[in-house]
C-alpha cells in the first residue's frame, strides 16, 4: 500500500506543476505592483527652470526627470544628467503632490549621482535600500520613473543582467533604462532599492555618456550601497571626481602581460609615490597583481582624493609607494631660461652660455655670451645636462637666482622662468667654421633586408669627438628626389647630419616605412657622432604624417619632430621633464590642411608640448631652401636651457 | 496486506494508465494559457498593404477584424493614401479593402473587406490595463510576416497610463489624450494598428504611431485605449466618413497678457532658455503691492511650469488681460505663490 501512496503522492506533485506556471503569472504581477507601490512614495518628480539648452552636442530635454528622497532630512538623489545643463531653479513634486524648491548641494562626477535638498518636514518616508550582498544575476528588476505624470510612476520590467560593471560601478539591468527614468530608483520584487538609474559608459567618463543606449536593452544602476557612501561624501558640499594617477600601463594582448609602468606623468601622484618607468606593479591596496588589466579594475572606481598603496618590484628590491588620486593631471610645462649652452665638453665646471636667445628671461637679466652660470638657488652646476635637469624640475614663472662669473666679475642675478618661445627667431649665429675643416661628404646607406633608398649627408667638419644633431627627412611623394643640395649648406653650419629617406613604394609612403625609421636611426646612433638633445625626424605632406606618427611611437628616443603641411594623426605627445620633446609645424596658407593644423597646434599646447608653428611660402608638397633653413635653425636650438 | 496476483497487477495497470494520462496532460495544461491566447487572437490579426515604399514610409502596417464582417481597425497613415489597398488575413487570403473612414486627431481609421464569418476582436468586450498590467502586442512590425505567417508577438508591461502632454511641440499628433506608454519596442515601422492585449487574451489596445517625445528626446512605445478610440469608431461604422473630432487647439488670447502689464519687467533675454528673473518690480502695480521683488524667479504660471522667459512670454499669449493669473517663484530657495491681475491690482497671496 506504501508503494502505492508514494506513486500517488508523486502524481499529485506531478499534476501541480502547470497550475503553478499559470499561477505565477497573476503572482508575479501582485508582487511587481506591491513594490512598486512600496517604493513610490519616495519617488519624485524634478523640474528646472533656466540653464543651458544644449550639453556638448545633446539637447537637453524640457520634461521632468525622476529623484528619490533618501531620509527624513529632506535629501534625495537623482541623476547627475538631470542637472548638467545647470539650472537656475530646481522644483520637486513629491508624491503627496507637494512642491517644493530644492538645491543641489553636490554632484558626485564618477558615479553620476546628484545630491539635492528640500527644506521642509513631514516628507513621505524614505525607501528601504536593499542588502547589496543579496543581489543577484537573473533577479526581477523594475525601473521606476516619475517623468510623465507627477501623480503616477512609470514602470519599466526587466533583470539583473551584470554585478560590478563599468569598473565596478554599476549593475546592468535589461529592463528600459531612460530619460524616463534616469535619477530614479532601480527596485527589486520586495520593493528594496538595489540601485540608482543612471546613464553610464564604461568608454567615457562626460556628463551625458551612456544616454545613447536609452531603451537598449543595457541601462545600468549605480548598487545602493554606493549610492549611500557617496551621498555621505557628498552632504559635506563637494564635488566628487573620479581620480586620476598619471602612469601608463605597458600595452600587451588583452593587458594580460604583467603591470610594468611605461611612463609617468611629471608632477602626478604616480611620480610623487616614487614610480618609475619600468617598475613592475605586483599589488595594490589587498590585490595582488597578476595581469595588468587588473590595475584599471583596482583603480578607476575610486574617488580623487582617494590614497591606495602599491607594492612594486625595481630589480631585486620591492618598494612600497603610496598614492593619493587626483581629479586632474595638470600639463607640464617646461620653463626655460632661453641659452644656449657651450656644446664642447671642457673641464670646468659650470656651463659656459653659447647664446642668448632674444627676449628671453635671460637676455632680459642681461647675461651675455660668454658668461658662465655656475649655481643655480645656491647649488654649484655640474655642466649643461645638469642645469638642464633641474630647471626642468622648476615651474614657468618661477624665480631662479643664477651666480654668474664673467670675464670681468662674479655676479648673482635673479631670473623668472618662462615657457621657450612660440615663434622661431629669424636669425640665429652660426659658428664660424674652420676653412680647413674636412668637407662634408654624401654616403649611401644600406639596411639589411630594407628597400628604401637612404643617403646622409656628414657636415663640413664633422669629427667623431664632437656631437652633431641629426635629422631624417622623408619628403612629399610629389615633390623631387634628391634635394640633398638644399640642406647641404645649412646642414655645414650648424653641424647636422642629414638623412633622406625615400619610400619604399614609389606612390606613398607606407606604415611599414615606420620600421626603418626606426632602423635608421639606430644605425646612425651607432655608427656617428649623435647629440642626444639634436635628435630630429621630419616630412613634409605624408612623409611628414609618417614621422610624427614614428615620433609618437618613439618619443623617448628623439629630440623633436619638424613637419610641414603634413596630418597629424597618432597619440598626442607630451613634454617631459627628463625627456624634453619640441614640434615644429610649418603651415602653408594654401594648404588644405591650414585650419587642421592650428587647432593641432592648439591642443598640443595646451598639453604642455613647446609647439611652434611656422608660416611658410612654398608649396605644400615642395621643399623650399627657407624650409631647410627654418628647419635646421629649430634644430640648433633643440638644446635650449 | 497481500493481494493475489492478479489484482495486483490489475492495480498497476491501472496506476500506470492514470500516471500515462496525466504525463501526457501535463504538456496540454502547460500549453493552455499563452498559447491558447495566442490561438483566439491571431486569426483576427491583418497584414494591410498600401502606398509608400520609399524613404522612412512604409507601404505596410498592421491591422485587426472588429467584426465578422469584416471592418478592420488600423492606424490613419499614409500607408492608406491609395485605392490599391489590400489586407492579408491570418489564414493567408489577400482582399481588396476599402477606407471607409478615418480620424485624424486620433489617427485611427476603419477598413472594410467583403466576406463574412470571420473572426474578430470584439471592442464590447475589451479590458482596461494599469501600470505593470502584463500585456502582448500583436504586430507586424517590419513586415516581417507574409501570407498566412502569423504576426509578430511581443510581451511587455504598461509602463504608465497616462494623457500625452498637451503642451505645444512635444508629439507631433493632433491627440493629447489618454494612451498606454509601454514598456515593450513598439515603436517600429509597420506596427501601428497592431493589437494590444492583456495575457489572457482580452483586447486592451491599438498600437500607436512611431512618435518621439521631443520634451527628452526620446522614442515612446503607446497604444490607444479601446475606450477612447470608440466613439470615433462607432461614428465610421454608422457612415461618417472623416470624424472632425473635438479641435483641441488653444485659442490665443484677443488681448494677451504681458508682464509688463502685471507690472514685471523681465532680465533680457539672451539665451534659449534665458531664466525668467524679475529684473524690475513697476512702481504701483500688480506685482509691487502682491510683494514681488528684483531676482525673484519665476517658476509656474498657474500649472505650467516656465523653463525660460520664452516659455512664459509663450504661455501669457492664451491668457487673456482681465484674466486673474497664478504666479509661483523661487526665493532664497522658497517657493512663494502669488495672484495678479492687470486690471483692478487685485492681488491676493
Amino acid at each position: 500500500m506504501t508503494r502505492y501512496l508514494h506513486v500517488l503522492i508523486a502524481l499529485g506533485i506531478f499534476s501541480a506543476l502547470p497550475v503553478t506556471a499559470t499561477a505565477f503569472d497573476s503572482l508575479g504581477q501582485d508582487a511587481a505592483r506591491n513594490a512598486v507601490a512600496k517604493v513610490a512614495p519616495s519617488v519624485v518628480q524634478i523640474e528646472t527652470v533656466g540653464g543651458n539648452d544644449r550639453v556638448g552636442e545633446f539637447a537637453v530635454g524640457t520634461g521632468p526627470t525622476t529623484g528619490l528622497l533618501i531620509d527624513d532630512e529632506g535629501y534625495m538623489v537623482s541623476s547627475s544628467i538631470n542637472f548638467a545643463h545647470s539650472p537656475s531653479g530646481i522644483l520637486v513634486r513629491l508624491s503627496d503632490g507637494r512642491r517644493q524648491a530644492a538645491h543641489l548641494v553636490a554632484t558626485d562626477h564618477h558615479r553620476k549621482i546628484a545630491l539635492l535638498k528640500v527644506d521642509t518636514a513631514d516628507l513621505p518616508p524614505a525607501p528601504v535600500f536593499a542588502d547589496g550582498k543579496q543581489v543577484r544575476v537573473g533577479q526581477w528588476a523594475i525601473a521606476v520613473g516619475r517623468a510623465f505624470d507627477a501623480q503616477h510612476v512609470n514602470v519599466a520590467v526587466g533583470i539583473i543582467s551584470a554585478l560590478d560593471r563599468v569598473w565596478g560601478k554599476a549593475l546592468q539591468t535589461d529592463a528600459a533604462i531612460s530619460p524616463n527614468n534616469y535619477g530614479g530608483p532601480l527596485i527589486n520584487l520586495r520593493g528594496e532599492v538595489v540601485g540608482l538609474l543612471v546613464p553610464m559608459s564604461p568608454a567615457s567618463d562626460e556628463e551625458v555618456a551612456g544616454v545613447e543606449w536609452y531603451d537598449s536593452g543595457i541601462g545600468f544602476a549605480v548598487p545602493s550601497d554606493q549610492v549611500l557612501q557617496a551621498v555621505n561624501r557628498l552632504k559635506a558640499g563637494e564635488d566628487l571626481h573620479g581620480g586620476l594617477v598619471g602612469m601608463s600601463i605597458k600595452k600587451s594582448i588583452a593587458m594580460s602581460g604583467p603591470a610594468i609602468v611605461s611612463s609617468v606623468v611629471p608632477n602626478s601622484p604616480a611620480e610623487k609615490a616614487g614610480l618609475k618607468k619600468g617598475d613592475r606593479i605586483v599589488r595594490v591596496g589587498e590585490t595582488n597583481i597578476g595581469r595588468s588589466a587588473q590595475i584599471k579594475y583596482e583603480l578607476a572606481a575610486r574617488y580623487a582624493g582617494d590614497a591606495f598603496n602599491m607594492l612594486v618590484r625595481r630589480g631585486d628590491e620591492t618598494i612600497h609607494c603610496d598614492a593619493t588620486l587626483v581629479a586632474k593631471l595638470e600639463p607640464y610645462w617646461c620653463p626655460v631660461l632661453g641659452i644656449l649652452p657651450e656644446r664642447q665638453e671642457s673641464e670646468e665646471k659650470g656651463v659656459l652660455v653659447r647664446l642668448v636667445l632674444p627676449e628671453s628671461p635671460a637676455a632680459r637679466a642681461a647675461i651675455v655670451s660668454g658668461d658662465r652660470i655656475v649655481s643655480l638657488d645656491g647649488e654649484p652646476v655640474a655642466d649643461a645636462a645638469d642645469l638642464r635637469a633641474q630647471i626642468a624640475r622648476r615651474k614657468p614663472a618661477e624665480k631662479v637666482t643664477l651666480e654668474l662669473e664673467t670675464p670681468a666679475e662674479r655676479k648673482k642675478l635673479d631670473v623668472q622662468l618662462e615657457v621657450t618661445a612660440t615663434t622661431l627667431p629669424d636669425t640665429l649665429a652660426i659658428p664660424v667654421i674652420d676653412p680647413e675643416a674636412k668637407p662634408g661628404r654624401e654616403i649611401s646607406l644600406t639596411l639589411p633586408e630594407r628597400k628604401n633608398e637612404i643617403k646622409a649627408y656628414l657636415p663640413k667638419g664633422y669629427a667623431e669627438d664632437r656631437q652633431h644633431g641629426l635629422l631624417v627627412w622623408m619628403r612629399s611623394v610629389t615633390d623631387e628626389p634628391g634635394k640633398m643640395g638644399l640642406w647641404k649648406q645649412h646642414a655645414d653650419g650648424r653641424g647636422i647630419i642629414v638623412v633622406l629617406m625615400e619610400p619604399s613604394s614609389k606612390e606613398r609612403w607606407l606604415p611599414g616605412d615606420a620600421d626603418v625609421v626606426r632602423d635608421v636611426l639606430r644605425l646612425c646612433k651607432k655608427r656617428y657622432s649623435v647629440d642626444p638633445n639634436r635628435l630630429v625626424v621630419g616630412g613634409q605632406a605624408g612623409g611628414g604624417a609618417l614621422a610624427y606618427r614614428t615620433a609618437a611611437r618613439q618619443r623617448d628616443e628623439l629630440s623633436g619632430c619638424a613637419v610641414l603641411d603634413a596630418r597629424l594623426t597618432g597619440s598626442r605627445i607630451t613634454d617631459h621633464p627628463d625627456n624634453p620633446f619640441r614640434l615644429l609645424i610649418g603651415r602653408s596658407d594654401k594648404s588644405r590642411l591650414a585650419e587642421g593644423l592650428d587647432r593641432a597646434a592648439d591642443l598640443l599646447r595646451k598639453g604642455g608640448l613647446p609647439v611652434i608653428t611656422l608660416p611658410r611660402n612654398g608649396a605644400p608638397d615642395r621643399l623650399t631652401d627657407q624650409d631647410t633653413a627654418a628647419i635646421t635653425r629649430w634644430i640648433d636650438l633643440l638644446d635650449e636651457i | 496486506m497481500t493481494l493475489s496476483r492478479s489484482t495486483t497487477t490489475c492495480t498497476i495497470r491501472r496506476v500506470l494508465f492514470f500516471l500515462l494520462v496525466t504525463v501526457a496532460a501535463v504538456p496540454a495544461r502547460a500549453e493552455s494559457s499563452l498559447n491558447k491566447t495566442l490561438r483566439q487572437v491571431q486569426p483576427a490579426m491583418v497584414k494591410v498593404y498600401g502606398a509608400g515604399g520609399f524613404r522612412g514610409l512604409e507601404a505596410y502596417q498592421s491591422g485587426f477584424l472588429i467584426s465578422p464582417e469584416g471592418h478592420i481597425l488600423t492606424a490613419y497613415s499614409t500607408v492608406l493614401d491609395t485605392t490599391m489597398l489590400h489586407v492579408v488575413l491570418d489564414d493567408g487570403r489577400h482582399l481588396d479593402a476599402k477606407l471607409l473612414g478615418g480620424d485624424a486627431r486620433l489617427d485611427i481609421a476603419v477598413l472594410k473587406v467583403d466576406a463574412e464569418g470571420l473572426p474578430f476582436l470584439d471592442l464590447d468586450k475589451a479590458a482596461e490595463a494599469e501600470p505593470g498590467t502584463p500585456i502582448l502586442a500583436l504586430s507586424n512590425m517590419f513586415g516581417v510576416a507574409m501570407g498566412n505567417e502569423p504576426v509578430t508577438v511581443q510581451q511587455g508591461v504598461v509602463s504608465i497610463v497616462t494623457d500625452l502632454d498637451a503642451r505645444r511641440g512635444t508629439f507631433e499628433i493632433p491627440y493629447t489624450g489618454r494612451v498606454y506608454i509601454l514598456d515593450a519596442v513598439t515603436n517600429n515601422p509597420g506596427a501601428a494598428g497592431g493589437a494590444l492585449i492583456t495575457r489572457d487574451g482580452r483586447l486592451l489596445a491599438m498600437l500607436g504611431k512611431e512618435l518621439r517625445n521631443a520634451r527628452n528626446n526620446t522614442w515612446i512605445n503607446y497604444a490607444l485605449p479601446v475606450g477612447e478610440l470608440r466613439p470615433s469608431v462607432d461614428a465610421i461604422m454608422a457612415g461618417e466618413r472623416v470624424v472632425a473630432g473635438i479641435d483641441l487647439g488653444r485659442p490665443k488670447a484677443v488681448r494677451p497678457l504681458t508682464p509688463r502689464a502685471l507690472g514685471l519687467v523681465l532680465v533680457p533675454d539672451v539665451v534659449p532658455r534665458t531664466p525668467p528673473y524679475v529684473d524690475a518690480v513697476l512702481d504701483d502695480s500688480a506685482a509691487s503691492e502682491a510683494g514681488l521683488r528684483p531676482d525673484d524667479l519665476i517658476v509656474f504660471l498657474d500649472d505650467a511650469l516656465v523653463p525660460s522667459c520664452r516659455a512664459l512670454y509663450d504661455e501669457l499669449q492664451y491668457r487673456d488681460h482681465f484674466e486673474v493669473v497664478r504666479l509661483t517663484v523661487l526665493r532664497d530657495r522658497q517657493l512663494l505663490e502669488v495672484e495678479l491681475s492687470a486690471e483692478g491690482k487685485v492681488a491676493r497671496q
